[in-house]
C-alpha cells in the first residue's frame, strides 16, 4: 500500500478514535443534573480546599530550570563515562573542559544571586 | 583604470570633493574647477581620436563578470559630441548659478549628474548603460525637488516615477535581447554592438522593440509619454532645466540610435511609417502646445518636444545624413534651449514671474538680454546662418530620401516654431507692459551671464556657419550606424 | 567517533565557533566582576565577531562524510553574513549588564552551528541555539516600553516554538523514511515530501514569509532598532540558509514548487502593508517581509534549477546587500532619533548627515541603480525568469514598484519637505556619533555593492 495512504489512514484512525472516545462519554453515560456537587472534581470524597493550580513563586521555577540545566549536563557526561573510553589525553581534556564549563555556569549563577531565596 | 573611466569618474569624485571645503563660497570654486577640468579632459581625450572599424574609437573593458556582463566603455563620434555637450553644459550650469545661495549639495548634484550622463554616453555594455541611465535619475530628482520652484515636490516625484516606469520597460527589453541572444547562440553577451534582433523570435520581436521604445520614448519624450516633461522643466531651477533639456532628453535618442536599429533593423523598417508618424505628431503637437502657453518655461519645454521630433525623424531615416543631422540637432538643441532656459531663468530671478504677459518693453531696460534672446529664438526656429538650420535641414533631407511625406510635417514644424516663439519674444521684449508687469524690476545681464551666453551664441553661429569640423566627427559614426546589420527578420 | 576539543582545534573550519563561544563565556565571566568596564566588554564582542570573520577567510570547505559536521562553501559564506550582520548591534546596542552581548554572541554561535551542520539533529540544535538568545534579547525593554517588549518576546517565543515543533515532526518523518538524519539528498516519496514541507515551514517561519510572518512586525517594532537590524539580517540569513538546506533535501518537492509563489505573495503583501504604516520601525518590519519575499522567490528559483550549492550566489548577493541596507536603515532610526513618519519631515535640513545616509539606503532598498539593491533584485528575478517563473517574478517586480511608494516617500519627506512645526525630533548635533558612522558605513557598502559588484567577486567566488 502506498505510504501516503497509510499515513492518512493512520491520521484518520487516530482522529476517529479520539472523537469516538470524547463523544462516547456524553452519549453513553448517565445524564448528570449539573447541580449540587456535580461540578466538583470529586463528587464523593474530600472537598477540595484550594485551587488545583495555585500561583507558585517564580523562585521555584528558577530552581527547577537550574536543576534541569545541570541535570542535562550530567546526562551528557554519564554515557561518556559508561562507555569507558580509553582515557587518552584529548578525551580527558575535553571532559574536564566540559565539566569546567558546567562549573563556570554554577559560579556565574551563584555570583549573580540566582541561588539566593 | 583607463582613460575613459576617468572621464566619468572625475566628476563623480569631484561631487564628493565639493563637500570638503565646508561652507561658504569654496564649494562652487571646486565645482567650477572640476567641471572645467572635465571639459578640457574630454577634448584632450576624445578629439585626437581616429574612427576605427565600425566607428568605435577609444575602447576600454574589464574582465567579464557573471553572465557575460562586462565593464565595457567605448566612444565613437556620436558619444564624443554628446560627451562634449554634457561637459560643456555642466560648466554653463555651474557658471549660471554662480550667484545662487545654495549649499554644497547643489554643486555635487550637478557633478554627479554629469558623471552619470557621461557614463550613459560611454557605456557599451548594456547593463553598465542601464545602471548609468538610472543613476541619472537620482541627482536630477534632488535638483528638481530641493532647489526647484513652488511645484517642485510634485514635479520631482512625477519625474522620478515616470522615468523609472519607463526604465523598467527598458530593462525588460534589454533582458529579453540578452536572453534571446543566449538562447540562439549559447553565449551571454551584453555588448550593444554584438546584440541584434536576429536572435529574437519574430513573434516576440515587436514586443521587445516596444519595450525598448517605451523605455527610450519616455526620456525623448515621444508624445504620449511626454507628460512629465513640462512639469519637470518648469519647476526645475534654471540650470536644472538646462541639463534636463540639453542633455537628458538626448539620452533617449542616443538609446534609440544605439539599440533600436542595430538590434531590429528590418522590423524598424517595417514599422518605420508608424514611428515617423509619431515623430511628426511630436513636432505638431509640441508646437501647438507651445503656442498656447503663457509660462515661458513651459513654452520652451513644449518647444523641446517639437525639436526632438525633428531629431527622431532624422534618426529614423537611417540615412547617413539623417543620422548625422539628428546628432547635430541634439547638440544644437542643447545649445539653443540651454541659452533660452538661462535667459528665462535670468528673467525669473529678477522679476519672480515667468508669464509672457508679466513682461513687456524690455528691449530698452535690458538690451543684452533682448539681443541674446532674439538670437537664441532665431537659432531655435532654424534661421539659416544659425545652428538650428543645419541640423533641421539634414534631418529633413534624411527623411525625404525615405518617406518624403513626413518632411512636410517637419516643414510645417519650422513654420509653427516661428509662430509660437516670435510672438512670445515680441510681447516680452517689445510689447506694451500689462498692469501686472514686472518689467521695472528687470535689469540687464551681468558680466558673467554675458560671458556665458556669449560663448553659447558664438557656438550657435559657429555651427551655423561652419558645421564642417563637428560633422567630420559625427559622420563616420553616423555612416556606421546607417550600415548597421540588416539581416534577420524578413517581412 | 567522539568529538573532542582536539577535533575542534584541529579544524580551522570550526575556529569561528570556538572564538564566538569563548567570547560569550568570557563576557559572562567578566560579568561576575561588577567593576569590569563596559566599553572593554563591547570591544571584546566586536573583536570576537571580527575575528570570526577573519578565521572564516582561513577556513576551507571540508569534512564531507562527518556524521555531524559538514562545511561546504555555502555554509562558510553564510557564516560571514551572520557575523557581519551582528556587528552593528554589537557596536550600538544599549545595555548595562553583560547579558545582551553574551546573548548576541550566543545567537551568532547558534547560527554558526546551523551553517556547519551536516546532520538534521545539529541543524535543529543550531536553530534553537540561535533563537533562544534572540527571544531573551527581544524581551529586554525596547522603544515601546517593557510590556510591549515582553509581549513581543512571548509572541516570538511561541512562533519559534511552533517552528521548532514543525521541524522536529518533519525530522521524525524524514528519519522514518530514510533511517538517517544525515543532510543528504533523499529519495522522493509522499512521506518525504511531507517531511520536507514541515521542515521548510519551520524555515519559512524564521524568514517571516507570508502567511507565517504574523509575529514579525510586533517583534521588530518592539525592540531596539539596531537589534531589529540584527534580526532582519543575520536571523533572516539563517532562515534562508535553513530553507536552502531543506529544499536541497528534495529539490522537486511540492514545497520547493510552492516557494516562488509564496515569495511573490510575501513580497507583495509586505509592500502593501508597509504602505499603510506610520511608525517607521513597523514600516521597516513590513518592508523586511517584502524583501524576505524576494529571498524566498530566489530560493524557489534556485531549487527549480536543481539546487546546486554554487548556484545560490544570487540569494547570497541579495543577503549581502540586504545586510548593509537593512542594518543601516534600522540604525538610522536610532542615529536620527526618529520614530514616526512625520518626524522625517525636513530632516535633510535639520540633520543632513543622517538624512543623506538614509536617502542612499532608501534608494538601495528600493532597488534603484547604481546601488547594491538593484543588483540584488535583478539577479534574483533573473534567476526566476531563467527558471521559467515569469509570473512570480512579475509579481515581485510589482511589489518592488509598490515599495517605491514608501522608500521614495521617505526621501521626499526628508529632503523635499520643509520641517513641520511639530517635528522637533532628530535635530543635528555636530559631535561624532557611532550611530551615524554605522549608517554611513552601511550606506557606503550598499552603494559600493552596486557601483562595482565585481569587487565582491572574491567573496562570491567562495560559493561560485
Amino acid at each position: 500500500m502506498n505510504a501516503a495512504v497509510a499515513l492518512l489512514l493512520d491520521l484518520a484512525m487516530v482522529l476517529g478514535l479520539v472523537a469516538a472516545f470524547s463523544c462516547s462519554g456524553s452519549l453513553l453515560g448517565p445524564r448528570s443534573k449539573r447541580e449540587g456537587d456535580a461540578l466538583q472534581p470529586y463528587e464523593t470524597g474530600m472537598r477540595p480546599i484550594a485551587s488545583a493550580n495555585p500561583r507558585m513563586s517564580p523562585l521555584f521555577i528558577r530552581f527547577a530550570v537550574l536543576f534541569v540545566v545541570f541535570d542535562v549536563d550530567l546526562a551528557f557526561l554519564l554515557p561518556w563515562a559508561l562507555s569507558r573510553p580509553a582515557l587518552s589525553l584529548p578525551l580527558a581534556v575535553s571532559a574536564t573542559l566540559f565539566t569546567g564549563l558546567v562549573g563556570l555556569m554554577l559560579a556565574y549563577f551563584w555570583r549573580k544571586g540566582a541561588l539566593e531565596c | 583604470m583607463g582613460w575613459l573611466t576617468l572621464l566619468w569618474l572625475a566628476p563623480a569624485l569631484g561631487g564628493f570633493l565639493v563637500f570638503a571645503p565646508g561652507k561658504g563660497r569654496a564649494p562652487r570654486w571646486v565645482a567650477l574647477a572640476v567641471s572645467l577640468g572635465v571639459l578640457a579632459y574630454s577634448f584632450w581625450l576624445l578629439a585626437p581620436y581616429a574612427p576605427g572599424e565600425g566607428g568605435w574609437g577609444l575602447e576600454e573593458s574589464g574582465a567579464p563578470w557573471l553572465f557575460g556582463i562586462q565593464y565595457h566603455l567605448a566612444a565613437d563620434g556620436l558619444s564624443m559630441v554628446l560627451c562634449w555637450l554634457t561637459a560643456f553644459l555642466t560648466v554653463v550650469c555651474v557658471l549660471s548659478s554662480w550667484e545662487k545661495e545654495v549649499p554644497a549639495g547643489y554643486w555635487a548634484a550637478f557633478l554627479f549628474l554629469e558623471a552619470a550622463v557621461l557614463g550613459v554616453f560611454l557605456a557599451r555594455d548594456l547593463l553598465v548603460f542601464y545602471i548609468f541611465w538610472e543613476a541619472v535619475l537620482l541627482p536630477m530628482f534632488f535638483i528638481i525637488g530641493v532647489w526647484g520652484s513652488d511645484g517642485r515636490r510634485k514635479a520631482a516625484v512625477k519625474f522620478f516615477l515616470f522615468t523609472f516606469f519607463g526604465s523598467l520597460f527598458l530593462l525588460l527589453g534589454i533582458l529579453c535581447l540578452v536572453t534571446f541572444h543566449h538562447a540562439a547562440t549559447g553565449t551571454w553577451t551584453w555588448d550593444m554592438a554584438r546584440l541584434d534582433g536576429n536572435s529574437v523570435p519574430p513573434s516576440a520581436a515587436i514586443w521587445v522593440l516596444a519595450c525598448l521604445l517605451i523605455g527610450f520614448g519616455v526620456k525623448v519624450p515621444l508624445v504620449p509619454l511626454h507628460t512629465w516633461l513640462p512639469d519637470a522643466h518648469t519647476e526645475a531651477p534654471a540650470a536644472g532645466s538646462v541639463m534636463l533639456a540639453g542633455v537628458l532628453l538626448k539620452m533617449g535618442l542616443y538609446g534609440i540610435m544605439r539599440l533600436g536599429f542595430g538590434a531590429f533593423s528590418d522590423l524598424t523598417w517595417q514599422i518605420l511609417p508608424w514611428l515617423a508618424a509619431l515623430a511628426a505628431v511630436n513636432i505638431i503637437y509640441g508646437s501647438v502646445c507651445a503656442a498656447v502657453q503663457d509660462d515661458l518655461k513651459r513654452l520652451i519645454a513644449y518647444s523641446s518636444v517639437a525639436h526632438l521630433g525633428f531629431c527622431v525623424l532624422g534618426v529614423l531615416s537611417r540615412t547617413p545624413e539623417g543620422l548625422a543631422g539628428g546628432t547635430l540637432q541634439m547638440v544644437n538643441h542643447g545649445l539653443t534651449t540651454g541659452a533660452l532656459f538661462l535667459l528665462v531663468g535670468a528673467l525669473y530671478e529678477r522679476g519672480h514671474k515667468r508669464g509672457v504677459g508679466d513682461f513687456g518693453d524690455l528691449v530698452d531696460r535690458a538690451p543684452w538680454l533682448s539681443v541674446c534672446f532674439a538670437i537664441s529664438v532665431l537659432a531655435s526656429i532654424g534661421v539659416p546662418g544659425l545652428n538650428g538650420f543645419v541640423g533641421e535641414f539634414m534631418c529633413l533631407a534624411g527623411i525625404t530620401r525615405v518617406i518624403p511625406v513626413f518632411a512636410l510635417a517637419g516643414a510645417a514644424g519650422i513654420v509653427l516654431s516661428a509662430a509660437y516663439s516670435l510672438p512670445a519674444y515680441q510681447r516680452v521684449f517689445w510689447g506694451e507692459p500689462g498692469p501686472s508687469s514686472v518689467s521695472a524690476k528687470i535689469s540687464d545681464l551681468g558680466a558673467l551671464d554675458k560671458a556665458v551666453l556669449g560663448v553659447l551664441l558664438a557656438l550657435m553661429f559657429w555651427i551655423g556657419l561652419c558645421p564642417g569640423p563637428l560633422l567630420a566627427v559625427i559622420e563616420p559614426a553616423a555612416a556606421a550606424l546607417a550600415r548597421a546589420p540588416s539581416l534577420g527578420v524578413q517581412p | 567517533m567522539i568529538p573532542s576539543v582536539w577535533a575542534v582545534l584541529g579544524l580551522p573550519a570550526l575556529w569561528p565557533q570556538a572564538t564566538l563561544a569563548a567570547a560569550a563565556l568570557f563576557t559572562l565571566g567578566a560579568g561576575m566582576f561588577p567593576g569590569f568596564s563596559r566599553p572593554a566588554l563591547r570591544l571584546v564582542t566586536v573583536a570576537a565577531l571580527l575575528a570570526a570573520v577573519f578565521q572564516l577567510r582561513l577556513a576551507a570547505p571540508g569534512l564531507a562524510g562527518h556524521p555531524l559536521i559538514s562545511l561546504d562553501g555555502l555554509g562558510l559564506a553564510w557564516q560571514g553574513l551572520f557575523c557581519l550582520g551582528a556587528l552593528p548591534a554589537a557596536l550600538l546596542l544599549d545595555w548595562d549588564d553583560e547579558v545582551p552581548p553574551a546573548l548576541l554572541l550566543g545567537s551568532v554561535l547558534g547560527m554558526g552551528l546551523l551553517a556547519a551542520s551536516g546532520n538534521l539533529l545539529l541543524l535543529f540544535i543550531g536553530l534553537e541555539f540561535m533563537s533562544l538568545p534572540a527571544y531573551s534579547l527581544v524581551a529586554r525593554p525596547g522603544p515601546r516600553g517593557e510590556r510591549a517588549s515582553l509581549e513581543a518576546a512571548v509572541k516570538y517565543f511561541f512562533a519559534g516554538g511552533l517552528a521548532g515543533a514543525l521541524f522536529l515532526l518533519g525530522m521524525a518523518l524524514h528519519y522514518h523514511q530514510t533511517g538517517s538524519l544525515l543532510l543528504v539528498r533523499a529519495v522522493d516519496g509522499p512521506l518525504e515530501r511531507a517531511a520536507v514541507a514541515l521542515m521548510g515551514a519551520a524555515a519559512l517561519f524564521k524568514v517571516g514569509a507570508f502567511p507565517l510572518h504574523f509575529w514579525l512586525p510586533d517583534v521588530y517594532e518592539s525592540t531596539q532598532s539596531d537589534l531589529a537590524g540584527f534580526l532582519s539580517t543575520s536571523m533572516k540569513a539563517a532562515g534562508v540558509f535553513l530553507l536552502l538546506r531543506i529544499a536541497s533535501i528534495l529539490p522537486a518537492s511540492p514545497l520547493a514548487a510552492a516557494l516562488p509563489w509564496m515569495g511573490a505573495a510575501t513580497a507583495l503583501f509586505g509592500a502593501l502593508l508597509a504602505l499603510r504604516q506610520t511608525r517607521l520601525q513597523r514600516l521597516l518590519a513590513y518592508s523586511s517581509i517584502s524583501h524576505a519575499g524576494n529571498l524566498v522567490l530566489g530560493v524557489g528559483a534556485w531549487a527549480a534549477q536543481g539546487a546546486m550549492p554554487e548556484a545560490a550566489a544570487p540569494v547570497f548577493f541579495y543577503l549581502t546587500a540586504y545586510l548593509f541596507m537593512s542594518n543601516g536603515i534600522f540604525v538610522f532610526l536610532k542615529a536620527a532619533g526618529v520614530a514616526e513618519w512625520n518626524d522625517l519631515k525636513g530632516l535633510g535640513a535639520r540633520n543632513p548627515g543622517a538624512a543623506a545616509g538614509a536617502a542612499a539606503l532608501a534608494f538601495c532598498l528600493a532597488g534603484i541603480p547604481p546601488t547594491g539593491g538593484f543588483f540584488a533584485k535583478f539577479f534574483v528575478w533573473w534567476e526566476a525568469v531563467k527558471a521559467g517563473l515569469y509570473f512570480p517574478a512579475a509579481v515581485a517586480a510589482l511589489a518592488s514598484l509598490t515599495a517605491l511608494g514608501y522608500y521614495l516617500g521617505m526621501v521626499r519627506e526628508m529632503w523635499l519637505e520643509p520641517a513641520s512645526a511639530g517635528a522637533a525630533r532628530g535635530d543635528d548635533s555636530d559631535e561624532f556619533s557611532p550611530e551615524r558612522a554605522v549608517v554611513w558605513a552601511c550606506a557606503a557598502g550598499a552603494v559600493l555593492l552596486g557601483l562595482a559588484p565585481w569587487i565582491f567577486k572574491g567573496l562570491l567566488g567562495r560559493i561560485l
